[in-house]
């Protein structure tokens, strides 16, 4: 009796220890189980993020596959750096006309989604969007998103944001401070120092730009009032150089604040000449842009044209 | 019982180095270091992105070229480093802040690298201090992570050699010839036979040399053989002189304005000089008219200084029985006042005085006003940019009417401008002042075109000195061709005619014609051909330092100069140096000169033909006495690099 007491003790003794024993390898199992669960999490968001910069530095820093693709020859591999055979890629600095032709239907879908999804490794993501943001001063205006899905549905968002150079507009043509005793240039009819007069810039549109890019007329307002009238003709200088009256061609318009496109106006492989008659007494500025087609109305301005730096920005949702 | 307690303790203690093994294998593990890994590659991209987009826009470049200049002007003493420090801190601020997000802090330093190879640190540019923009960035020592890249960039043009010369010209020590105006204010009054006695007195450089010193004299006067009782320049009679131009024709009020012109310039001095008149009219006032000036033509060294505190004084002006003036002035285009005064003193007043500034009355009085007027007034309200016109009464009109005996202005009475602000003086150019006379006849309104030259020279101030046998309003227009005219000063009353009216810049345009009109709106009242337009533009004074050269001799070099525009060579200055050809492809201080001359070759030349300062190709001024700078400095190789350029960016 006395050695059974004992072992109740002994047992009672080691039931008691075991307790504390269980709590803590319970509450270990716990804590390896959420640090791996948490881990897995921290892996997985990672992998993502991580996969989505890789992508951002294939496509501000390599040309794509081919080199020189469009929205005709689409790219294998995503890539918008500029290339040119003479002078090779040059990362970070982004062709317009590659960024310009990503909204273009190709097999599977449009062009950014498919090729997108290639660069993320070939997973069908809810949520897409690729951004283009002008990152000075004078370029807010700048904004192109292509995106697909919606961005509150998405459970989990991976972004990279990054820094390149884009070139989305080019002035082609030039004509500043149009008035009605503009003295800088030699009109093409009329007399330089008063009474009615014509002034005329040439540009030049190479066989298939038309195809590859959208060209615009804009005109701004400087100072005063003016009732300019304006237009385009194709082919040799002392076309439409009016001075005696009559309008030029369908783009003959008082206001001065235009922004049309001109492409039906234009004519490949051919001098193209802006005229513009001067009235009132103000000055105003015209321009001819080029920009990638389809780019739209919005951003045709001249403060953006040339290469200007923004930031690309890719958001993946799931 | 105690083995199994110190069995379970045993165990319990035995665990406990375990648990603290599995906290820190889940801390190290976990979200932390995980997160703090992505954050550090994202700030690494961002820091990588922003150079490589800096580089392929030309800006790291730019900085290099900037930061080269800046150290330079240090090192020489010269103070415009501080604007060029400046540039480089705008350059930064437009490029980068943009770029890099609010909720980031970011910083730009530029390592040079001393002759010994080791490096320097300059200008370390932080938005901790808030010189770089972003009110909300984060501050470096609070952030928790932190990267850094940097690029090597050449300070001036890359693969060049990194022993030579590099120099630059100035035309700091330019000596010029230049005209300068004095303006005589209106002012009198003598009434009847009663004289009015005037007094200026004027500032000259006191390295001036005069070479041309022409008076014209409008008043309204008797007979100037017989009442014009003293007119001397430096205490010398030059009456003598006087051709009238436009003679005094009888006593009428409209017949007894005279005006005439004469030489003196052997009367005129560097430093203070001071010009008397005493005359009377036997029936009227006798007082100065608009258009009474000294024009004198002089070389001086150029000054470069303006002051924040300006002072306009007022003539000294006798007149029996009342005393008058007008007093005008201008304030910069872009200058932003701080505090105008009026001190004004005068004496010997009986009847009334009134006092105005543009129009707005200052102070008055009608009746036993007391025999001294002694005030100073707070006029800001009043002032504006451009033409400011304070008139003065005091009595005035003859003793039947008004005042009794003799009223004095004192030449102590002032106007004194305190600017908060000026325009800033665009660094790099000198002034150049030019003087066009009207011509044709006399009319009223009159009208009058002027062609100013260059294709890109400022033009930095411009005045109207308009000239009357007779005055009562004036209403100034000015214009550029194909532009409007814009009314530029309008008389808001009756003898508010100053003698000097500024047109704003703006207005003109240089590579174009303009044109001026005068009306007189009180009466029918010709200006004179002899009225005056006087125009100062800015010329490019300085060329930065070009490429490396392997030579720095600098020969000497003939310069022709066609200052009247006619486009023929006026004549020709040598620019000393070593006996040699003249090389600007060899050596550095020949590049410098040559490359100073194109810039102050600002008129297009038609048919010209040879480089800049050559004789079928002049430049546009005279070099009299050009002091250019240039000098090899081969021995400081950290000018022209390498220089590290480091962007650092935290969270």
């Amino acid at each position: 009796m006395t050695g059974g007491t004992k072992a109740q003790l002994f047992t009672l003794d080691l039931l008691l220890a075991l307790i504390p024993l269980t709590i803590a390898l319970g509450m270990s199992a716990n804590a390896i189980s959420g640090v791996a669960t948490q881990v897995q999490d921290y892996t997985y968001w990672y992998s993502y993020h991580r996969m989505v910069n890789d992508a951002m530095d294939v496509i501000i820093k390599t040309p794509g596959e081919p080199p020189d693709w469009n929205s005709i020859n689409p790219p294998t591999t995503l890539g918008l750096a500029n290339y040119t055979n003479t002078s090779g890629v040059g990362p970070y600095y982004l062709d317009s006309r590659k960024v310009g032709a990503l909204n273009a239907s190709i097999n599977g879908g449009l062009l950014y989604q498919v090729c997108l999804s290639r660069l993320l490794g070939n997973e069908t993501f809810p949520y897409l969007s690729l951004s283009f943001l002008g990152a000075t001063e004078n370029t807010t205006d700048l904004s192109i998103t292509y995106g697909s899905g919606s961005r509150a549905n998405a459970l989990n968002i991976y972004a990279v944001e990054r820094l390149a150079l884009l070139d989305i507009e080019k002035i082609v043509s030039i004509m500043e401070e149009v008035g009605h005793f503009e003295t800088n240039a030699t009109p093409c009819c009329g007399n330089p120092g008063g009474g009615t007069r014509v002034y005329n810039e040439t540009f030049f549109i190479s066989s298939g730009d038309l195809s590859l890019y959208d060209y615009w007329l804009y005109g701004e307002l400087q100072s005063g009032t003016v009732t300019n009238k304006y237009g385009i003709a194709p082919g040799l200088a002392g076309t439409g150089c009016n001075c005696t009256g009559g309008t030029f061609n369908n783009l003959d318009n008082p206001d001065p604040d235009v922004k049309k496109s001109i492409d039906t106006e234009l004519v490949e492989n051919s001098d193209n000449i802006l005229f513009v008659r001067p009235k009132g007494n103000g000055q105003a500025n015209y321009y001819i842009i080029r920009v990638p087609v389809g780019t739209p109305s919005e951003l045709i301005l001249p403060e953006i044209a040339g290469a200007k730096p923004i930031k690309v920005i890719l958001e993946v949702g799931r | 019982m105690s083995r199994a307690f110190i069995f379970t303790m045993d165990a319990v203690l035995a665990l406990i180095p375990v648990f603290i093994l599995m906290g820190s294998v889940s801390i190290l593990s976990g979200g932390e270091a995980i997160h703090l890994q992505a954050q550090t590659m994202d700030l690494s991209h961002w820091t990588g992105d922003a150079l490589a987009v800096l580089e392929k826009q030309g800006t790291l470049d730019d900085l290099g070229r900037m930061f080269a200049n800046y150290t330079k002007l240090k090192k020489d003493g010269d103070s415009a480093w501080q604007d060029e420090r400046d540039n480089l801190l705008t350059l930064v601020n437009t490029t980068l802040s943009p770029m890099i997000p609010e909720y980031l802090g970011y910083g730009v330093d530029f390592w040079g690298q001393y002759p010994n190879g080791t490096e320097y640190i300059d200008l370390e540019f932080t938005t901790d201090n808030r010189t770089l923009a972003g009110a909300e960035r984060p501050y470096e020592n609070e952030s928790n992570s932190i990267e850094a890249a940097a690029k090597l960039v050449s300070g001036y043009e890359k693969e060049k050699p990194t022993k030579g010369c590099i120099a630059r010209a100035s035309l700091i020590d330019l000596s010029k010839t230049t005209t300068k105006v004095v303006s005589f204010n209106p002012q009198g009054s003598g009434w009847g036979i009663n004289n009015v006695e005037i007094e200026k007195r004027f500032e000259l450089p006191s390295d001036a040399n005069i070479t041309n010193a022409t008076f014209y004299i409008s008043i309204h006067t008797g007979d100037p053989d017989t009442e014009l009782h003293e007119l001397t320049v430096n205490g010398m009679d030059m009456r003598d002189r006087i051709s009238w131009t436009y003679p005094w024709q009888g006593t009428g009020i409209f017949q007894s304005g005279a005006f005439g012109v004469a030489s003196v310039t052997n009367l005129i001095t560097p430093g203070t000089n001071s010009v008397r008149m005493v005359f009377e009219h036997s029936n009227f006032h006798s007082h100065i008219h608009p258009g009474m000036r000294l024009e004198i033509t002089h070389e001086t060294a150029q000054s470069q200084s303006t002051s924040m505190t300006q002072r306009f004084y007022f003539d000294s002006t006798l007149g029996r029985t009342g005393a008058w003036q007008t007093l005008d002035f201008y304030i910069p285009q872009g200058a932003v006042v701080g505090a105008a005064t009026l001190y004004l003193h005068a004496e010997g007043i009986d009847d009334r005085y009134s006092i105005e500034v543009n129009g707005n009355l200052v102070a008055n009085c009608f009746s036993s006003c007391a025999i001294t007027y002694d005030n100073t007034s707070n006029i800001k309200s009043y002032i504006q940019n451009g033409t400011n016109v304070i008139s003065a009464f005091f009595d005035c009109y003859g003793d039947s009417q008004y005042g009794s005996g003799t009223a004095e202005i004192s030449n102590s009475s002032y106007v004194e401008i305190q600017y908060a602000s000026l325009p800033q003086t665009t660094y790099g150019y000198l002034d150049f002042t030019k003087v066009l006379q009207f011509g044709g006849s006399s009319s009223d309104p009159k009208e009058t075109s002027f062609f100013i030259p260059g294709t890109h020279d400022p033009i930095s101030e411009a005045f109207v000195h308009m000239a009357q046998i007779y005055s009562w309003e004036l209403r100034l227009q000015a214009w550029a061709q194909g532009d409007s005219p814009t009314t530029v000063f309008e008389s808001s009353s009756p003898r508010e005619v100053p003698d000097s009216v500024f047109i704003d810049p703006q207005i003109l345009e240089s590579n174009q014609t303009n044109y001026v009109r005068a009306t007189d709106t009180g009466c029918a009242c010709d200006f004179l051909p002899e009225s005056i337009i006087e125009y100062t533009h800015l010329i490019p004074s300085l060329v930065p330092f070009g490429v490396v050269f392997d030579d720095c001799t600098g020969h000497e070099r003939t310069v022709y100069y066609d200052v009247d525009e006619d486009e023929v060579a006026d004549g020709s200055n040598l620019v000393s140096g070593s006996a040699g050809t003249f090389n600007p492809l060899l050596d550095g201080k020949d590049n410098a000169l040559q490359r100073l001359l194109d810039e102050l070759n600002t008129y297009e030349t038609a048919n010209a033909s040879g480089v800049s300062g050559s004789e079928f190709n002049p430049i546009d001024i005279e070099l009299i006495d050009i002091d250019f700078e240039g000098e090899g400095i081969g021995d400081v190789p950290y000018m022209w690099g390498p220089l590290k350029i480091r962007i650092r960016i935290w969270r």
